[in-house]
């Protein structure tokens, strides 16, 4: 701890600075989009997408399909640089209170990215076995996984690469080095993406039948454990968090941000913040 | 006055993060442990006629005690919340009855009595409160892990044991569970899918579901190590690496 | 940074909304099983469905739909293709908007999967009963292990009514009768939410309490003081009280359900249909596939050993049937599920007298080749097969199936 500061006449974040309005925006924006999502499927993939050679097929589902990709990629590019190109170049500077007003704002970006998440391993991936135990399978591109594959998991991926270029460009502990929890948080689940490759590769090549335990799956599964990094990424934080709040609000000693950035594993020590509790 | 109303709002605030971390750990969870649960143990999951006295007892716990162990090593080590298990668990019947609910029945219209998933929840506070009680992990894997592999089976045969009672249908001999099978077609997943028991035991006159559970009890304590020290060591890791200007440095030579 | 996710959000469900306002009463006709991303060698060499008969179009919910027919398993199976024999006769409907009532193979009730023999003809007969409302795919498969789905035709049925008040009853062999829509569901319901209570009072017990803050206790040394002896007292009840509860709920469902049995799991032989006298035998000299004409043309040489003349009427692949209309009264009736192919030239016309062997030339020129994906210039095997129906005068049928046969490609063009 080479510099610390006092706590004398610190200015407190308002209290709306830790609103929950834009998680609770962006996650109802989530729920009520995977809504809509649920009712075309429920219309359309009966009744137009059971035959990938079909004219209705095209209509209803290929055209989704690209649209959706265009899309993702507009809005992951346009999010992604945008974090980056507006990121603070000063981190040095860092106010504490501006410090766990960010902290908050990451703590809502990662629930906005794990209800995502949420949405796109658990909920989807489910509804493709409905679907897949249902009907025969015949395209890559079936109804199910124009939702799952290509829609539910690029969403997710959009907001965790997002939540992780927020804390890299706007978080002295996460500016200078790579957390280790946090790229697996973020990496892994982002992995099941790719994944699909070998998926549809060995659907087309052996399995045309539906076994959801079959090995073919098991990327899926390897990538998924990833989600446990969340356990890894709360505990850096939380020292850091507790610390801040323990300065800003009872005065007690911080270590700067420079020694931070310096040294990021000397801010997840997690005796630094006993304070609060005691 | 003054201090005490800082106190507060201090208080408040490291409030707020706990609802965030426990939020988003919940809904983490349940993203990883479903996926995993359905893609390694989801066919026993899905139907009533997977759900038998043989592999699904197995395959089941065993599969299943992974992430509550991984999840008890740091929320137990870290926080002191013996809620690994239980979080775990929860999340994952949550993340099963939504889609169950919402889609096996509500879209495909399969029976929700078809389609019903298992409960760990028992087991998984009982594996908490080992964990707890002796602060041990090795001797929570050796307990805890026993205690899981065997509260399996009795928990669920509550539910399905009346999909065992036996019917004469079309001049077969079926269970409840095989006439609901051939009933409610599921046109991708022939019969012949289904891994159950064949045959029986070669000994102890049919005693499965005993010697299932027996076995399922000793995996479920060796499972329950590897996934303690991946949580503790890797997934809870708070492990910086490399940071970036010493990557760069290390491009330079 | 909310913003622009939202964004898009917004405009994937305005397209989502834009389709369903789009999407209007337009409905193509059916082949909508996905059976046409299938090799083409796959459908035509494996198993042939013929004389398929579904008993009806419209239904209300309750009604019977019956469907019959045969199927052969072809004699020379692909070996690109897994044979197990290893089988279940399926009827595909996209989730159980028909109940399986019963499915009988050569009058064997199917309970459980059947092994069936390489090159045997199967008769059967599937009755189903309609449950949901709606405008419904229904079809007949062949499910084999390792193999995979082998489709059989398929039409588009409506059911009228409602789902409303519709009952499934089964007696059991103790005598009561159950109703399979809901049996034992409120009991699972009732477990499910006793045992998630248990969970979750203990979950909320810990995360009443602050959390974050906790860590810094454990790492100064005093997590003693996080767990009370009070809370050591509440955590044994809790435990000793759930395994109490799930012994006492066993001993309960052990006494309530004393007649139990394991899940039934066996495999059944079922030997094909006796082979019927042949009076005609055939052979395909060669064969040759014009890609500009659509055209698939073969040479066969027959071969009459009977006692009357004998016709070729019909050729019969993966659902497509083409037939011979220079017959009488042998042209398509709409009510056939297949798909039609279109008419079969045969040259020279006349019918094979008894006793005589002579070459014909079979010809069919069809945009279902191409329609229905069963050309295989592009694939690494180009053999083709089917089934040949001969005839005699009165009607008499002898079945040839082509089980293996090269196939040239004609392009029809010159390369430099």
């Amino acid at each position: 701890m080479a510099e610390t500061q006092t706590a004398t006449a610190l200015a407190r974040p308002p209290v709306t600075a830790f609103s929950w309005r834009s998680a609770g925006i962006a996650i109802g924006a989530l729920v009520v989009f995977d809504v809509l999502i649920n009712v075309y499927e429920r219309l359309f993939a009966f009744s137009k997408g059971l035959d990938y050679a079909s004219a209705d097929y095209n209509n209803y589902w290929l055209g989704m399909l690209f649209a959706e990709l265009v899309l993702e990629a507009v809005t992951a590019g346009a999010l992604w640089g945008w974090l980056w190109v507006t990121r603070d170049q000063a981190l040095e500077r860092l106010s504490p209170a501006e410090e766990l007003k960010r902290y908050w704002a990451l703590a809502l970006f990662v629930v906005t990215y794990t209800y995502a998440a949420y949405a796109g391993a658990s909920y989807f991936t489910e509804q493709d076995g409905t679907w897949h135990q249902t009907v025969i399978r015949d395209t890559d591109f079936t109804p199910s996984h124009v939702i799952e594959f290509y829609q539910s998991y690029p969403i997710y991926i959009i907001f965790g690469v997002g939540s992780l270029v927020y804390a890299m460009t706007r978080l002295p502990q996460f500016a200078k080095a790579f957390s280790l929890p946090f790229v697996i948080l973020v990496g892994s689940p982002a992995m099941i993406f790719p994944n699909v490759g070998l998926n549809e590769f060995g659907h087309t090549r052996w399995f045309m039948e539906e076994l959801f335990v079959a090995p073919l799956h098991w990327g899926f599964v390897t990538f998924g454990w990833g989600a446990l990094a969340i356990l890894g990424t709360w505990s850096q934080i939380c020292p850091r968090v507790v610390s801040l709040i323990n300065h800003v609000y009872l005065g007690k000693p911080l270590q700067s941000t420079a020694e931070v950035m310096k040294d990021p594993q000397s801010s997840v020590d997690p005796a630094a913040c006993a304070a609060l509790a005691a | 006055m003054q201090y005490s109303q800082v106190d507060a709002e201090a208080k408040a605030i490291s409030r707020k993060f706990d609802v965030v971390v426990l939020l988003s750990t919940f809904l983490a969870l349940t993203a990883g442990f479903h996926v995993h649960q359905m893609l390694v143990a989801g066919d026993w999951s899905f139907w009533i006629d997977w759900k038998d006295r043989n592999w699904w007892p197995i395959v089941a716990p065993i599969m299943e005690i992974t992430f509550p162990a991984a999840t008890q090593a740091v929320l137990w080590t870290k926080f002191r919340m013996p809620i690994g298990a239980t979080i775990c668990c929860l999340g994952l019947l949550w993340g099963e009855w939504m889609n169950r609910y919402i889609n096996f029945n509500g879209w495909t219209h399969y029976p929700l009595n078809m389609v019903f998933p298992e409960t760990f929840l028992p087991a998984a506070v009982v594996l908490d409160i080992v964990l707890m009680l002796t602060g041990n992990w090795v001797v929570t894997a050796l307990v805890g892990g026993e205690l899981w592999g065997w509260l399996f089976y009795p928990t669920n045969w509550v539910m399905i044991a009346p999909f065992h009672v036996p019917v004469e249908y079309q001049g077969a001999l079926m269970s409840v569970a095989d006439v609901i099978n051939y009933m409610y077609v599921r046109t991708s997943t022939p019969e012949y899918l289904r891994i159950v028991e064949t045959g029986t035991m070669r000994s102890f006159a049919g005693g499965v579901t005993g010697v299932a559970a027996f076995f399922s009890a000793f995996v479920s304590v060796c499972m329950y190590v590897p996934w303690w020290l991946m949580g503790a060591h890797f997934f809870g890791s708070t492990k910086f690496f490399k940071t970036y200007e010493h990557a760069a440095e290390a491009r330079k030579y | 940074m909310k913003k622009r996710g939202m964004r898009m959000i917004g405009r994937v469900g305005a397209l989502a909304l834009l389709g369903m306002i789009l999407a209007g009463p337009a409905t193509s006709r059916l082949w909508a099983l996905g059976e046409k991303s299938q090799e083409a060698f796959l459908r035509m060499r494996t198993v042939i469905f013929y004389d398929t008969q579904f008993s009806g179009r419209k239904f209300k919910v309750g009604d019977d739909l019956t469907v019959t027919g045969k199927f052969m398993l072809m004699p020379i199976w692909p070996k690109e293709i897994a044979f197990t024999g290893i089988s279940w006769l399926n009827f595909f409907v996209p989730g159980p908007q028909f109940l399986r009532v019963g499915s009988w193979i050569n009058d064997r009730f199917m309970s459980c999967s059947e092994l069936l023999e390489l090159g045997g003809t199967y008769e059967y007969k599937t009755v189903t009963r309609a449950r949901y409302p709606g405008h419904w795919p229904v079809g007949v498969m062949l499910s084999m292990k390792d193999a995979g789905p082998l489709i059989g035709p398929s039409i588009y049925v409506d059911v009228d009514g409602s789902h409303e008040g519709f009952t499934n009853p089964i007696k059991t062999l103790l005598g009561n009768t159950i109703n399979l829509e809901d049996y034992g569901q409120a009991r699972m319901l009732i477990w499910t939410l006793v045992t998630t209570l248990i969970g979750v009072a203990w979950l909320g017990l810990w995360v009443s309490r602050p959390m974050v803050s906790r860590m810094g206790l454990v790492a100064a040394g005093r997590s003693k003081e996080l767990i009370s002896d009070s809370d050591k007292k509440v955590a044994v009840i809790f435990a000793l009280g759930s395994i109490a509860l799930v012994a006492l709920a066993n001993a309960m469902t052990s006494s309530q359900y004393p007649h139990t049995i394991p899940i039934q799991e066996t495999i059944i032989k079922n030997q094909a249909l006796p082979p019927e006298p042949s009076p005609v035998k055939a052979k395909v000299l060669d064969a040759t596939y014009e890609v500009p004409t659509r055209t698939l043309a073969f040479r066969l040489e027959v071969h009459n050993t009977g006692d009357r003349p004998m016709v070729l009427k019909e050729f019969a692949t993966a659902n497509v049937r083409f037939l011979n209309e220079q017959i009488p009264g042998n042209t398509w009736n709409p009510d056939f599920p297949e798909v039609y192919g279109g008419a079969m030239k045969i040259t020279p016309s006349e019918p094979i007298a008894p006793g005589e062997t002579k070459v014909i030339e079979v010809v069919m020129a069809s945009a279902e080749w191409e329609n229905q994906r069963l050309t295989m210039y592009h694939e690494t095997t180009n053999r083709f097969g089917g089934l040949l129906f001969f005839s005699d005068p009165s009607g008499a049928r002898t079945i040839i199936a082509i089980a293996d046969q090269l196939v040239i490609p004609k392009f029809g063009v010159t390369q430099m």
